[in-house]
């Protein structure tokens, strides 16, 4: 798979943006992202996007940092969040969201590459974990491309519309990372 | 305060702390000191002590357990047992890890998941190990636990690091 057909970056969120997430916040997946499996209030999942267009790692121990994923061209292509970051253990948890109109296997694929590696390149973990619905085997595939490594199954963890549902636990660590870096 | 055939389970109080605190330093890292950045904690007495009558359970529903004497033996916590969770976390430590395999600690066990399972009315009830704790493990296993996997290297201690081990109970395995 040719990651560098999306020539993206990460970088922290800005007031201007405000726009593209309001647009974005119609989608469950991004609210799945923002407030985590419970289920949270519209009121809730707006204070949270506010303070994503004015925190993320700025503070120096913050253990929550939110990016928008921009191409080159300087289109906003969706958005990484580290959460659970713990500086001890220079691991984090990671997310990616993916607006559908980008959700091609080859954009999701890039988006995990991107978040993976300014992981470890930008705030020097160790290891990145993600946690990934059982239904979207073909993301599967591409993290173990990534040099992932399929950790552990989540038996019934999250409750959805149609019952309890399995999580895997994908874990990557800084030596086994195969994806495509920045020269 | 619930007395069993041989223990005493009753809620923590602000007085444990101070008793409680060996459990945060036992000179080798334990699950019990994971807090929620997967980060080993080892909290001064200071500290613990509002954590131990903190109303919104920060560190979840702490219970101590003693034997019939009173003797403090360790705690088992009940985790993200508040709300909608579909799950709940258990953990249980002794002080005198012999005690995993006798019934004092099958007893504390049988408190906690009838918590989570009849009280709390959870899908599941979750426990981690570390590869520090073989006894720990065992002790899991040997009461319906089933591993989920491992996560590699997770938790940096002792200028090393630490594979974390998940573990799930269903209430079918009862």
């Amino acid at each position: 798979m040719n990651v560098a057909a999306l020539p993206a970056r990460l970088r922290r969120p800005e007031k201007a943006d405000l726009a593209i997430l309001v647009d974005w916040m119609r989608d469950p997946e991004l609210m799945r992202m923002i407030l985590g499996e419970q289920a949270g209030s519209i009121r809730q999942f707006r204070e949270q996007i506010l303070s994503i267009l004015t925190g993320g790692f700025g503070p120096a121990l913050s253990n929550t940092g939110h990016f928008i994923i921009e191409s080159d061209d300087g289109a906003a292509l969706g958005m990484a969040a580290f959460t659970k970051t713990s500086w001890r253990n220079r691991s984090a948890y990671y997310d990616v969201y993916v607006p559908e109109s980008y959700a091609s296997s080859e954009c999701l694929h890039a988006a995990h590459n991107l978040t993976i590696a300014f992981g470890f390149d930008e705030l020097n973990l160790h290891r990145a974990s993600v946690r990934i619905s059982a239904k979207t085997t073909t993301l599967h595939a591409a993290l173990l491309d990534l040099g992932a490594q399929r950790e552990a199954i989540l038996r019934q963890h999250v409750l959805r519309d149609d019952g309890p549902e399995n999580v895997y636990l994908f874990g990557v660590l800084r030596r086994d990372f195969a994806g495509e870096r920045e020269p | 305060m619930i007395t069993c055939d041989h223990i005493i389970i009753r809620s923590a109080e602000y007085d444990d702390a101070e008793g409680l605190w060996g459990l945060y330093n036992p000179g080798k890292p334990r699950t019990f000191q994971l807090g929620p950045n997967m980060e080993l904690r080892t909290p001064t007495i200071d500290e613990l002590k509002p954590l131990l009558e903190d109303p919104e359970r920060k560190l979840g529903e702490f219970y101590i357990v003693e034997d019939l004497e009173g003797v403090v033996l360790g705690c088992t916590v009940m985790r993200s047992a508040a709300g909608d969770s579909p799950y709940a976390e258990a953990m249980f430590a002794f002080f005198d890890e012999s005690l995993y395999t006798t019934p004092e600690a099958d007893e504390a066990f049988a408190f906690v998941r009838d918590q989570a399972f009849k009280i709390k009315k959870r899908r599941k009830l979750m426990a981690h190990c570390l590869d520090t704790e073989p006894a720990y493990r065992d002790f899991l296993l040997r009461l319906g636990y089933t591993s989920n996997g491992i996560q590699r290297e997770l938790i940096y201690s002792g200028g090393r690091y630490h594979d974390l081990e998940s573990l799930s109970l269903f209430p079918e395995n009862d």
